[in-house]
């Protein structure tokens, strides 16, 4: 027992640990106290959100007994279960641990005794083994795919709906889709090629407002996916802190007219040709097809848009600064954050990687990441969020959903409606 | 024939020298994968620590030549992802799986091929050699995926026979009849098409026509006497397309989520894991290049006008 200061390997998201830490006390058995080197109420978000992968949790007696190599080669903090085989890239089979602490409401012992991951990662063939029972559960089945099953949604959630012999469960918001409009950042910054964007059309709020009138988003949600995403006109996840209703569920014009107006009276009343970069995000299915609609709504108005699809590793790191590869316009998803101060900083700071700030952004962000009062902080993401959103900066698209697949064995998955991942494994109820 | 094989080994050993420098070249081009480990906010101290830990501080040249000591001693560096393990123990890990699929996709290319080419030359131009050669062009004919994909339908999906994903380790010896098949029926083509014709020229022969004559029985005849001496360069071809399986089954191993070195190659690329993509080239170049050395070596000992020309 006692304080440390913590010693954090160079491994790549340490960094903001070590930006923020000053030190971790421990309290007992089960509490820490973790001090930061000044007030930052982003820092349990952080952990918990964007960057949740940074911390393990485990008796402290192992990790020095083993070290860090050995620590990454068989680690510990599997909750109820502990890790009985392990193959890199393969496949994981976890064994109930019968000594598990946890009888609190939401932690207690699971019903199966093992539980094996495998990693498949074509689509068909991970479908197959659902539809071939070779396993009880799949996450991520395409949309088209999931559309012709029963949903647990039709009755109550989470359970079997005993229509057949499949089903399936939809984890909404896992993660936000949006079209991003870099080049004025990139003038501001002055990157490396600004002075080639310097007439670009997207610079224009009125061609940017265009292209969002141009755009159906209700009929990218129900048709292209089949109702699995939800419209979310903010720039926070649905249901998340921060997250407004009256701004997350307005309705979004769809109105092509309008839009050929604008585009006029910008100066572009033939149109012109422009160019968006995507990298397709496991776990969010739907982009292409969200792309090709896109694609069809601008030629309606003159718009020409050519979509460049990239390397996915490679997107979403040269995505960042200081790089601001793709030009003029990316299509973006961010996992979901349950407390979007996250994305507003992303969204409207000079160290954000979402869109443009300003003088009035900048305040706003910097208000927020030292205010401790919740109501404050609301207050100061929803002006962010309104500037954003006034700018045209960001055209906040859709929530994208993961869909998960049971055989009729699973009785029940109770999981929270909201997440980013697959949550709960261990709360899994087979038939008996 | 010591000068052949003096010969034949320092061209292999040139070959895959150049592959592996093509390779090391290729993989810095696209960039360094710390830049696509790091978020967005790492100070660049601790970006600098990173590539100094994996060595990639060091200008290109000299990477390259530690990249060349370390393949000589054997280290060949650490993967960046997962348990960061050694680049080779990581490649071995996946080298039982892609042999076993291999040899099993040899194994039934090879009897499909032997069976339906001493058929088709048997009986040329019959219905029995029609069947063959459609059977054959099928599988060059239709991509692997969608043969892949196709079985699982029928054979998973619909009737519930065979598994579908995971290695032998997980799903036993019927693990393996799918990807076998998927992997294989590629090679059934050219494997009937060499016996066919190997077939039909030693039928051809003087001393095939003396068998019939004596009297033996037309499948002694075929089997035994024919096929053997057909085998020489049916043989050659085999050991070739071996060597070429093992280089990377990515489509089937993907499709049917068999760990082997495929798919393990192409989660690398994606990763730009550099150690073990450059692990992983360099020993499939080193199968490919010893596996033909081989073969040189195995015709040049049956053929001795070949060790002359050589």
């Amino acid at each position: 027992m006692g304080q440390y200061a913590p010693a954090f390997k160079g491994t790549p998201r340490m960094a903001y640990m070590k930006k923020v830490v000053e030190e971790v006390q421990v309290i007992d058995a089960t509490h820490v106290f973790i001090k930061t080197k000044t007030p930052d109420p982003t820092f349990l978000p952080a952990i918990g959100g964007a960057n949740y992968h940074l911390v393990w949790y485990g008796p402290s007696a192992y990790l020095k007994q083993v070290g860090h190599d050995g620590y990454v080669k068989q680690p510990l903090g599997g909750g109820p279960y502990k890790i009985k085989e392990f193959k890199a890239g393969d496949r994981i089979v976890w064994e109930r641990w019968e000594d598990f602490w946890g009888q609190a409401p939401y932690w207690k012992k699971p019903q199966h005794r093992l539980m094996e991951w495998i990693q498949v990662p074509d689509d068909a063939a991970r479908f197959a083994m659902l539809k071939g029972k070779q396993v009880d559960m799949v996450v991520n089945i395409p949309y088209a795919i999931a559309k012709d099953l029963p949903r647990s949604e039709s009755g109550q959630r989470s359970v079997n709906p005993q229509k057949g012999v499949l089903w399936t469960q939809t984890m909404k918001a896992s993660g936000k889709m949006q079209i991003t409009f870099d080049a004025e950042f990139v003038i501001k910054e002055k990157l490396a090629g600004w002075e080639a964007l310097q007439n670009d059309p997207t610079l224009n709020p009125k061609v940017r407002e265009a292209l969002e009138l141009a755009i159906d988003k209700r009929a990218i949600v129900d048709y292209f996916h089949y109702g699995f995403t939800a419209l979310n006109q903010s720039l926070y996840s649905l249901g998340s802190f921060g997250w407004r209703r009256e701004q997350g569920e307005k309705s979004s014009p769809y109105d092509p007219k309008r839009a050929k107006e604008l585009l006029r009276e910008a100066g572009y009343p033939e149109g012109f040709s422009t160019t968006i970069h995507f990298g397709v995000f496991t776990g969010r299915p739907g982009q292409p097809e969200a792309l090709e609609a896109i694609a069809s709504y601008w030629k309606d108005i003159g718009v020409n848009l050519t979509i460049v699809q990239h390397d996915p590793t490679e997107f979403y790191t040269r995505l960042n600064r200081p790089d601001r590869a793709y030009r003029p316009m990316t299509l973006v998803t961010w996992g979901r954050q349950e407390n979007g101060e996250y994305l507003a900083e992303q969204a409207a700071s000079e160290v954000g990687t979402r869109a443009v700030y300003n003088d009035r952004t900048n305040a706003l962000d910097k208000e927020l990441s030292s205010t401790l009062d919740e109501a404050q902080r609301l207050r100061f993401m929803a002006e962010i969020e309104d500037e954003v959103l006034r700018h045209h900066w960001i055209i906040p698209l859709y929530d994208a959903s993961t869909v998960f697949g049971y055989t009729d064995r699973v009785a029940a998955h109770p999981m929270p409606e909201f997440g980013a991942h697959f949550l709960d494994l261990q709360r899994i109820i087979l038939k008996k | 024939m010591k000068l052949y094989i003096a010969k034949r080994l320092c061209e292999g050993g040139a070959t895959i020298w150049i592959v592996t420098l093509v390779v090391f070249a290729l993989l810095r081009i696209t960039g360094n994968p710390i830049d696509f480990l790091a978020p967005p906010d790492m100070p660049w101290t601790d970006r600098a620590y990173l590539r100094e830990a994996y060595g990639l501080d060091k200008p290109l040249w000299q990477q390259y030549v530690l990249f060349n000591k370390s393949i000589i001693t054997g280290d060949f560096g650490k993967s960046l992802r997962g348990t960061q393990g050694a680049a080779l123990d990581v490649l071995l890990e996946r080298v039982p799986a892609t042999l076993q699929l291999t040899v099993a996709a040899l194994l039934f290319s090879i009897v499909a091929g032997i069976g339906a080419g001493v058929v088709s030359a048997a009986r040329p131009d019959s219905i029995y050699d029609r069947i063959g050669k459609v059977i054959a062009i099928a599988g060059q004919s239709m991509p692997v995926f969608w043969v892949g994909l196709l079985l699982i339908l029928v054979f998973t999906v619909h009737l519930g026979w065979l598994p579908s994903a995971g290695g032998v380790d997980r799903l036993g010896l019927q693990g393996l009849i799918m990807p076998s098949i998927s992997l294989g029926w590629l090679l059934v083509a050219s494997h009937m098409r060499m016996v066919r014709s190997s077939v039909l020229d030693v039928l051809d022969s003087d001393y095939i026509k003396m068998a019939r004559v004596k009297g033996l029985p037309w499948h002694l005849v075929l089997w035994k006497h024919a096929l053997k001496n057909a085998a020489i360069p049916v043989l050659t071809l085999f050991a070739v397309n071996f060597a070429h399986l093992v280089s990377g089954a990515v489509i089937t191993e993907t499709i049917f989520a068999w760990p082997g070195i495929g798919r393990l190659l192409v989660e690398s690329i994606l990763a730009r894991d550099y150690a073990v993509v450059q692990t992983v080239v360099f020993f499939a170049a080193m199968v490919i290049v010893v596996v033909n050395i081989l073969v040189d070596l195995m015709y040049a000992w049956l053929d001795p006008r070949i060790r002359v020309a050589g």
